[in-house]
């Protein structure tokens, strides 16, 4: 059960981190540009903070995948 | 009797969206699939809106007093089952509903063609939709039915609740915390009870506002080919809709950090099982533990049987749907 949680959780990490990197570079691409430096700064801004929290996630999933848990415990 | 009332909640609430999709099926409408969608999802949402505060009336009525002790172990009942099945039918919903959004939303930004027919990823948003609003209607009932706060600081405890999160956050924030709110971290942290701190003065309402802000808009949404609204509204809910979107993909990926942690195995294992290890409950979480046993010191006192508490315990009265 626990590796399959960890294989879930960084998949859906992973997933988001790609969604970050998304709003980042397109932050940075001029159609967004054309529409004002509030629009950019909010992508930007979305894209970091879905990136960070998805690079701690992928971090503890790996904690989780090397700690001993007991999986049967109550 | 409960039972019979969700079924009949259920058989209403069904014979009404397929009341709505036959309407839309009927070939006398001349609306597009898109827009069908739509329609049938806006008029199905106050019965589903209704299901769900029915079946948290008759989770209400249903609720035990006493915590659940499993005999074999002596586990502890932490979340009541239909807590547990709530919450999964939030998460699916969630996900599904999360993962459509994003797909409209980058659509919109990039320009990029969706992986399949449009409507669909609409139809799978009214989908997960839908069972959000199931989910938070069942949930918001119980709790304004039985009174339960256990998932919110109590009442004048918002300075406790914040030095026990300085204790529990790692030392920088904690440290940091602490000095903006002017806590003394030299005093022992406050027991924990059934949640921790983190989960009371952090991740619930957070998790609370920001699934209110995303069901208002995403129904002023919905509902604008039903009844006329105002496009400034329009504007305003679909820009509070997706940044919502993004704030909650955050919260998500911290609650899952949280929960991911390997020193709360066990509490994440409960979300599933519904059950909780006594040693557990008993080292990390004092406060419920000692709550427990008194309840069942007033539970042996009530049935004339010899008390169980420790002494200096105090009886204290049992609290209602105990089972989280």
């Amino acid at each position: 059960m626990k590796q399959l949680l960890v294989v879930l959780g960084a998949l859906w990490a992973m997933g988001n981190l790609y969604v970050a990197v998304l709003f980042i570079s397109s932050s940075l691409a001029t159609k967004t540009a054309d529409k004002g430096g509030a629009q950019q700064a909010l992508l930007m801004l979305g894209g970091l903070l879905i990136g960070v929290f998805a690079v701690i996630l992928i971090w503890q999933c790996v904690a989780l995948a090397r700690s001993k848990v007991n999986e049967g415990e109550a | 009797m409960n039972w019979l009332v969700i079924g009949l909640g259920a058989v209403v609430a069904a014979t009404g969206i397929a009341w709505s999709l036959a309407q839309a099926n009927s070939g006398i409408q001349p609306w597009d699939a898109e827009l069908a969608d739509n329609v049938i999802f806006a008029k199905a949402l106050p019965l589903i809106l209704g299901f769900g505060i029915l079946t948290g009336v008759a989770r209400a009525l249903a609720d035990r007093r006493l915590t659940e002790r499993r005999p074999a172990d002596g586990a502890i009942r932490r979340f009541h089952p239909v807590t547990v099945f709530n919450h999964w039918i939030n998460a699916v919903g969630f996900l599904l509903a999360m993962v459509t959004g994003s797909i409209q939303y980058l659509k919109g930004v990039l320009d990029v063609a969706p992986p399949i027919p449009l409507f669909w990823i609409y139809r799978l948003h009214y989908l997960a939709a839908s069972l959000i609003v199931f989910a938070a209607a069942l949930f918001v009932t119980h709790r304004l039915m039985t009174g339960d706060r256990r998932l919110l600081p109590q009442r004048g405890q918002w300075i406790r609740s914040l030095r026990g999160l300085a204790h529990e956050l790692p030392r920088p924030l904690g440290r940091a915390l602490a000095r903006i709110m002017g806590l003394d971290l030299k005093r022992e942290p406050p027991p924990v009870g059934q949640f921790t701190f983190y989960e009371k003065a952090v991740s619930f309402p957070i998790w609370t506002v920001l699934l209110a802000l995303i069901l208002i808009t995403g129904f002023l949404k919905a509902m604008k080919y039903v009844v006329p609204i105002p496009g400034d509204v329009l504007w305003w809910a679909s820009a509070l809709h997706v940044a919502a979107m993004v704030m909650l993909a955050a919260r998500l990926l911290d609650h899952l950090r949280y929960v991911f942690s390997p020193s709360r195995w066990p509490l994440l294992r409960s979300m599933f099982t519904t059950w909780i290890g006594e040693r557990y409950v008993q080292i990390r979480h004092p406060d419920w533990y000692q709550a427990i046993i008194a309840e069942r010191a007033v539970g042996a006192e009530s049935s004339g049987e010899a008390p169980l508490r420790p002494a200096g315990t105090p009886p204290v009265t049992a609290a209602p749907g105990a089972a989280e």
